[in-house]
């Protein structure tokens, strides 16, 4: 656990300028009291906390009560790495004042540095959903994964990673947590599963998934097959056997695709993927007018697929019925901005129609979209390459 | 014995499917083998194994009339492996002389084209206009002009050309006056960089795999070689004119095939590219000699989807009778033939599909195609050459062979074709690894013939026989004032309701040369009504009234300056 040191001056302002707490003590006391609240004021201004600690800390031995005291005092402790002396502070001003989640919050992380797990987890669990500051939203939230992580509480760690994506959905330390967690859970699951159910239709499924992740697709198919064999009613198993085929570079292996995505049909009529696919398999067969059956019968299912309207759109574009193709693709840029294809296909119909401007923008946005497609890809297959396998390349070029 | 287990109904609609499918047609000619009656005999090197990318990509072919005498002699292209490379060993390319009679002899060595490098492909052009073709090859390190002497024989005139600087893998060239000086220029596109004392590791990274078998690297992972473009300067010289011309390959794409075509009929030549697994290059000429990359906007660049596919061979032909030309690409067997219908303007759309090309095609690897009517009903049915790249293929489990036979699809007239290649004689259906395509009729009879060459073994050659006894007009085009051989002049023949587009062409198809002389076939028509003669240089000519089954020069200007009937079939056996 780890914050800036810099965070530090934004927390005292905060409570500083909410500090307006009076005891029921003799005008002496409250003078020197103010007296110390004064100087720490003035130390802090002057970006001097370690000067103000001990003035605060007599301004607590005074008044212990006083909120903006204790959790000035804990703050400052906190950032000057003395986690265990802030518990105290903290905790006193947390207990006064309810409201302060964000001392609950800090009071959480410095339990965990002073190894009080249990205690840190609850006020990390308590103060998490009420932060409102994100950046230490995510702090908190990242540490409070983490100890369901180690816990192995994983749905736990789940349900806190979702959140933090909603909240910082580019944050590289959250999206790292997130991908390490499901990976965590992915294993535990594989592990359990092939415990307890070795020779099930879900262990072949799984293994499946697992021979695609590393490239080995007959292998996968086997699984699949094999999962098949076990239960032919498994969720999701044609289709995916099926989407599997269909990208083998072997023509009779991918035209087995096909039935395979009528049987995932068989299972669940509203599969709108396997309808999407038949009509992209009609299509390519000249079956035009089924094709648009298909499609049809898809972008009904699911309005809101733009995968959808784009093959619908296409076999339109086949059809010669290229305005009906045009509004349709024209939805489904809207549907889904990142689809490349719909808007290649857009500009090309935009250009048929001699609106070159708008034709122009289409085919750029689809460049865009390619060209950050291929850098992604490239850079991924870069992390990926094992150092032999960089070698060879070298050779070849 | 007993009775035989009766066939199910599904297993008896499947027979009969087949026999559908299977059953020879007798509305269009069988193509027939005549290669062993030709008494050609020629091998292409090849590898068995194939290690390396040169060893999978040479065989052009084409058709040269040589001596003039009016009947195409063919000169296939040659290439050693790497290991005869290695060895100092070259490969013999080869000139065959037409006989007249139905053979040919081997005039290589009087020629003096036996050897000009490691070749890759041949087109023709006459770079010095003296009106007698002289051919260009390309080869894996060079360029190669030679100079027909008119006496039978050549001279390389590379250096002397200007055209030796050109060290990269060349592949597919085509001359074209873009600029309209009269002299025809050359664009040479260019493979991948490619050297024996770096030659990329068989197998050794993920660029080398097929189906998880190791084969030959590239060109995916290999550094390209951009294309030139060199202007003629009509003295025997060429100049480099690449970049400030526009087309600058900056990206070194992997280039395969070329072909000049004003495609959208604005007067200017334009220049269409295939590159290998990269987008193509379609550059529109402006007026002033320089062109712009218009592909992408075009929709010639990759599929309908934008995906950029393994471009190779080029078919360039106006298919449906729309005045303008249509593209054609052949690609790899996990694409298809991609069919791109002119509409205009520079709009093409990808009609693989509708045409009918697409499901055809799927599961080849196609090379040589052509845009070709062998039934002379007017209208450009399309052959395409096929064979796979790694011989490894054959010991998958996968549907894939190394060895695969041609495809024929027949034109029907509303934009869609019907595929007769299994129902088209045996010859077709002959597997082998072809490459290159040429396209013409060797014995004057009005007859087309294909001629394919292989990468492994001997090439073939298929002539139609039978089918209806459709009529057929011939033009040979001279240009006086426009490049001697006429390259990208047009005619506009219209016969009854027929009105066909053909175009003077050097270069296309995979790295071959087709017969320079256009060619149509008539139907039933009798008499060419028109021919309007569109010469390269804007000059327009009219013919009236021709009769059918006849051969035509045509000279810019002056008309037709002869003309003869055709020759009597031969038979071949």
């Amino acid at each position: 656990m780890y914050l800036k040191p810099a965070i530090h001056s934004a927390w005292l302002v905060l409570l500083l300028a909410g500090s307006s707490i009076v005891s029921q003590t003799s005008a002496d006391t409250q003078q020197t009291l103010a007296a110390h609240l004064q100087k720490a004021n003035s130390y802090l201004r002057e970006n001097q906390p370690k000067l103000a600690i001990p003035e605060l800390q007599a301004a607590v031995a005074i008044d212990p009560d006083n909120a903006d005291a204790q959790g000035n005092l804990g703050v400052l402790l906190f950032f000057q790495g003395k986690m265990s002396e802030s518990i105290p502070h903290l905790r006193v001003a947390f207990e006064r004042q309810h409201d302060l989640v964000k001392i609950q919050g800090l009071l959480g992380l410095a339990e965990i540095h002073a190894l009080d797990l249990e205690q840190g987890r609850k006020d990390l669990a308590a103060a998490f959903p009420l932060i409102g500051d994100q950046r230490f939203k995510v702090q908190v939230g990242l540490e409070l994964a983490g100890l369901y992580t180690q816990s192995g509480d994983l749905n736990e760690a789940e349900l806190v990673l979702t959140q933090l994506r909603k909240d910082a959905p580019d944050n590289p330390e959250v999206l790292y947590a997130s991908y390490r967690t499901y990976t965590d859970l992915a294993g535990e699951s594989m592990l359990t599963l092939s415990l307890r159910a070795p020779d099930s239709a879900q262990m072949h499924q799984l293994m499946a998934h697992e021979e695609t992740r590393l490239g080995k697709t007959n292998e996968a198919i086997a699984q699949y097959r094999k999962a098949i064999a076990l239960d032919p009613h498994l969720p999701g198993v044609h289709f995916e056997l099926a989407e599997l085929l269909h990208t083998s570079q072997d023509e009779t292996v991918k035209k087995e695709s096909e039935q395979e995505y009528r049987a995932a049909l068989g299972e669940n009529a509203q599969d709108e993927k396997s309808i999407c696919r038949l009509g992209e398999i009609d299509a390519q067969k000249g079956n035009l007018q089924k094709s648009f059956e298909e499609f049809s019968n898809a972008v009904r299912l699911q309005p809101a697929d733009a995968d959808a309207k784009l093959g619908l759109a296409k076999t339109l574009i086949q059809m010669d019925q290229v305005d009906k193709a045009l509004t349709l693709l024209e939805q489904a840029v809207r549907d889904e901005p990142t689809n490349a294809i719909a808007h290649y296909r857009l500009g090309t119909l935009y250009r048929k129609n001699g609106r070159m401007e708008d034709a122009k923008r289409e085919i750029e946005i689809y460049k865009q979209l390619k060209d950050t497609k291929e850098k992604l890809r490239s850079e991924y297959k870069d992390l990926l390459v094992q150092p032999n396998e960089i070698r060879a390349d070298e050779k070849d070029e | 014995m007993g009775t035989p287990t009766p066939l199910s109904p599904a297993e008896r609609a499947k027979a009969a499917a087949e026999r559908e499918a299977t059953a020879l047609v007798t509305d269009y000619p069988l193509l027939v083998d005549i290669t062993a009656s030709t008494r050609i005999h020629f091998e292409h090197h090849s590898s068995p194994e194939a290690r390396f990318i040169s060893e999978s990509m040479s065989g052009g072919v084409a058709l040269i009339d040589y001596d003039r005498d009016g009947w195409p002699d063919i000169y296939f292209t040659n290439a050693q492996s790497v290991e005869m490379a290695l060895h100092g060993v070259k490969a013999r390319s080869a000139l065959f002389h037409n006989n007249h009679d139905g053979t040919f002899t081997d005039v290589t060595d009087k020629a003096g084209v036996g050897y000009p490098c490691w070749a890759m492909g041949a087109s023709v052009g006459d770079y010095n206009n003296d009106g007698w073709p002289d051919l260009l090859v390309t080869c894996v390190d060079r360029v190669v002009l030679y100079r027909n002497n008119r006496d039978g024989t050549f001279t390389d005139v590379t250096k002397a050309s200007g055209l030796s600087g050109d060290t990269g893998w060349s592949t597919g060239a085509a001359f074209g006056d873009y600029d309209g000086d009269g002299w025809a220029d050359i664009f040479v596109s260019h493979y991948v960089d490619f050297h024996l004392d770096n030659l990329p590791v068989f197998g050794s990274s993920k660029s080398c795999k097929y189906l998880g078998l190791d084969v030959q690297c590239g060109p995916r992972g290999l550094k390209g070689s951009p294309d030139k473009l060199y202007h003629n300067n009509g003295n025997g010289t060429f100049t480099d004119v690449t970049p400030k011309s526009g087309v600058e390959d900056t990206e070194g794409r992997y280039g395969l095939t070329a072909i000049w075509s004003d495609l959208d009929n604005d007067g200017h030549l334009d220049l269409f590219v295939t590159n290998d697994g990269q987008a193509n290059y379609l550059y529109k000429a402006d007026k002033t000699g320089k062109f712009e990359d218009v592909a992408l906007l075009s929709g010639v660049a990759a599929n309908e989807d934008g995906l950029e596919q393994a471009n190779m061979g080029i078919a360039i032909g106006d298919y449906l009778h729309t005045g303008r030309m249509s593209l054609l690409v052949s690609h790899f067997d996990n694409e298809y033939a991609a069919l791109y219908r002119n509409d205009g303007s520079m709009n093409f759309t990808d009609v693989s599909i509708a045409s009918g090309i697409a499901r055809g095609t799927q599961g080849y690897v196609g090379w040589g195609d052509a845009f070709v009517d062998f039934d002379n009903d007017g209208w450009l049915d399309f052959f395409l050459a096929n064979g796979h790249v790694y011989p490894q293929v054959d010991s998958s489990h996968a549907a894939a062979r190394f060895l695969e036979p041609k495809l024929l699809f027949v034109n029907q007239h509303d934009g869609t074709f019907r595929n007769i290649s299994r129902r088209d004689g045996p010859a077709l259906q002959t597997p082998q690894a072809s490459r290159g395509l040429a396209i013409g009729d060797l014995f004057n009879d009005g007859k087309m013939e294909a001629v394919i060459e292989n990468l492994v073994g001997e090439p073939l050659i298929l002539r139609p026989e039978g089918g209806p006894q459709n009529h057929w007009i011939s033009f040979q085009l001279a240009g006086t004032t426009c490049n001697r051989l006429a390259l990208n002049a047009r005619i506009r023949a219209t016969a009854g309701g027929l009105v066909q587009l053909g175009e003077v062409m050097s270069g296309g198809s995979y790295l071959s040369q087709h017969d320079l002389r256009l060619h149509f076939g008539l139907g039933i028509h009798r008499t060419l009504e028109k021919a309007e003669v569109l010469w390269p240089d804007g000059r327009k000519e009219t013919l009236t009234n021709l009769a059918a089954d006849r051969f035509y020069v045509v000279r810019e200007g002056e008309g037709v300056v002869s003309s003869t009937p055709a020759e009597r079939p031969l038979k071949f056996h």
